[in-house]
């Protein structure tokens, strides 16, 4: 909460949002609604669709582990 | 695990199979509107874990088998996979989107066989969707399963 | 021109989760009758919440449409014995 705060005054008084290089948010912008309307998901499937791969990933083995560690010795057991 | 009220049993049903329809549409909708496939994806598990809860794990009427989960969990991973390496054949890229590339290096043949049926050219961007969602979907309702079997079994073994 | 594209994708969706679908489990059934007012209950929904990701052929969500007939056909085609 202090730094939210502290960034949206300092923001106020020195003009901190003009001296940020924008960078690549200008193609993205420029580019992006010519292939689709939801620019969000445009971002996360077309421009950034590796980052979204290493989220499936990461919710399978969330699963996975799940059912190892909560499973561990309650189910046949054959000895 | 079931409840005992007759008004739960007779009305949820309906409501979890207009949960699943709602959920396949938010789905297929993703390139257009707010929402896509992870999703549409939660939204179809929380019409089949509403039926678990009301119902009981051995008499409820949206009963995954085994294999079912195991295959769509692995389908919906490796079609990911398999679509990234399309665009790495055929553009040099991975995961490159081969419906409306952006930097014109795929012939017009192999763009027109991609292309979701549909007033808009979003290339393989539908597609990925459709991956996402069954993935999510499997894997929550795997681990809802999972903890209402345990919590079965502990309660029948004292 | 009728979009194809949430016509076919529904259809094959709601084949994938109607085969898992039952309407006779424990000592509960869901008759004929009953069936037939869940449906109309769907297509109340369909035309309610219009044409939904903003296509402009039809007025009712043809992707809501195409995954309820795909869940009653999956129960119908692909369901494993009672």
């Amino acid at each position: 909460m202090a730094a939210i705060f502290s960034v949206t005054l300092a923001d106020a008084v020195f003009h901190l949002s003009s001296m940020i290089n924008p960078g690549v948010s200008n193609i993205y912008n420029a580019l992006g609604t010519q292939i689709a309307p939801n620019l969000v998901t445009v971002v996360i499937f077309d421009f950034r669709a590796y980052d979204t791969l290493g989220e499936s990933i990461i919710l399978l083995t969330a699963g996975l582990v799940v059912l190892l560690i909560f499973g561990r010795g309650l189910l046949g057991d054959k000895q | 695990m079931s409840q005992n009220s007759i008004i739960l049993k007779l009305v949820s049903l309906p409501i979890s199979i207009i949960l699943i329809c709602l959920g396949i549409m938010t789905i297929l909708g993703g390139h257009i509107t707010p929402g896509g496939g992870f999703q549409g994806g939660a939204m179809i598990a929380s019409g089949i874990i509403l039926s678990i809860i009301v119902y009981g794990l051995g008499n409820s009427p949206l009963e995954l088998s085994h294999t079912y989960i195991e295959v769509l969990e692995s389908v919906g991973a490796l079609g990911f996979i398999i679509f990234g390496l399309i665009g790495l054949l055929v553009g040099g890229f991975y995961l490159y989107n081969v419906g409306t590339d952006v930097l014109n290096i795929v012939p017009q043949y192999i763009q027109n066989i991609f292309h979701y049926p549909d007033v808009t050219n979003a290339g393989i961007i539908p597609y990925l969707n459709i991956f996402v969602g069954l993935k999510v979907f499997v894997g929550l309702t795997s681990i809802v399963i999972a903890f209402a079997g345990f919590k079965k079994l502990t309660e029948e073994g004292e | 021109m009728l979009n194809l594209g949430p016509i076919i994708f529904g259809l094959i969706l709601g084949l994938l989760i109607g085969s898992q679908i039952k309407f006779k489990f424990g000592d509960n059934v869901f008759t004929l009758a009953s069936l037939i007012i869940v449906f109309i209950a769907g297509i109340i929904v369909a035309w309610q919440s219009g044409n939904f990701p903003f296509y402009t052929d039809l007025q009712i969500s043809t992707g809501f449409l195409s995954a309820l007939i795909g869940i009653f056909a999956g129960n119908l085609i692909f369901a494993r014995s009672k």
